[in-house]
């Protein structure tokens, strides 16, 4: 199940309780990070919104799809919503098959996809105070 | 026919609510909802900057609404 994760304790918690199948024999894991700097600005934090419902039916979707198509064992994913700093996990998919490939492959596939399908918003607080919606940008003076 | 529109990041800060109840009398599309509304709150996005959703499932502009719908209108995802 796509997970929806607003405490960084939710995450651990998942993340320990994790079990992986015996058939596995390449583990990717991606983790989406908050960085310092985007588009030349200095960035101090990150705010996610999301509409949850429609995350977890997309997200479970697509974990669905991507999963068969690349004949994975396990594939797993989540998002933090809610206030993220500078170097924590925004996002985690973790992939796992008989052979690397099928993995690489299919945890690329499943973030790409989460950039482009799950309803996830992004404003960008900066180190001048000053926020602004991700998509807001390409339009600020 | 009772619509409900939920309101998320900048759509949300416009229109100052996270929700919305409408009752139309009317056949209405997903087009003519947004221009509606749009007009309502000033939503700064053009539609075509807008993807649409009901139900959790995308739809196209020419949808039509149907009585209980929950109609998101979807600005330029960012996640990751």
């Amino acid at each position: 199940m796509f997970k929806i994760f607003h405490q960084q304790s939710d995450f651990t918690l998942w993340r320990e309780q994790l079990v992986f199948s015996t058939e596995v024999g390449g583990k990717v894991e991606f983790e989406g990070r908050v960085r310092k700097h985007h588009d030349g600005r200095e960035v101090r934090e990150l705010h996610y919104e999301g509409y949850e419902a429609m995350i977890v039916t997309q997200g479970n979707h697509l974990l669905k799809t991507i999963r068969r198509k690349h004949g994975l064992i396990d594939l797993f994913a989540g998002h933090f919503l809610g206030q993220r700093k500078l170097g924590e996990i925004a996002v985690i998919v973790i992939a796992g098959g008989v052979h690397r490939r099928e993995s690489f492959l299919a945890a690329s596939e499943m973030m790409e996809e989460i950039k482009k399908k799950l309803p996830i918003w992004k404003k960008e607080i900066y180190a001048d105070d000053l926020s602004l919606w991700n998509y807001h940008r390409s339009h600020r003076p | 026919m009772k619509i409900t529109i939920k309101y998320f990041a900048s759509f949300r800060e416009e229109s100052c609510m996270d929700e919305e109840v409408l009752f139309l009398k009317e056949t209405t599309t997903l087009k003519e909802l947004y221009a509606r509304l749009r007009k309502k709150h000033a939503f700064a996005l053009n539609l075509n900057e807008v993807r649409l959703a009901v139900n959790e499932s995308y739809q196209k502009e020419s949808y039509v609404c149907q009585d209980e719908d929950v109609v998101v209108f979807i600005p330029p995802i960012a996640g990751g």
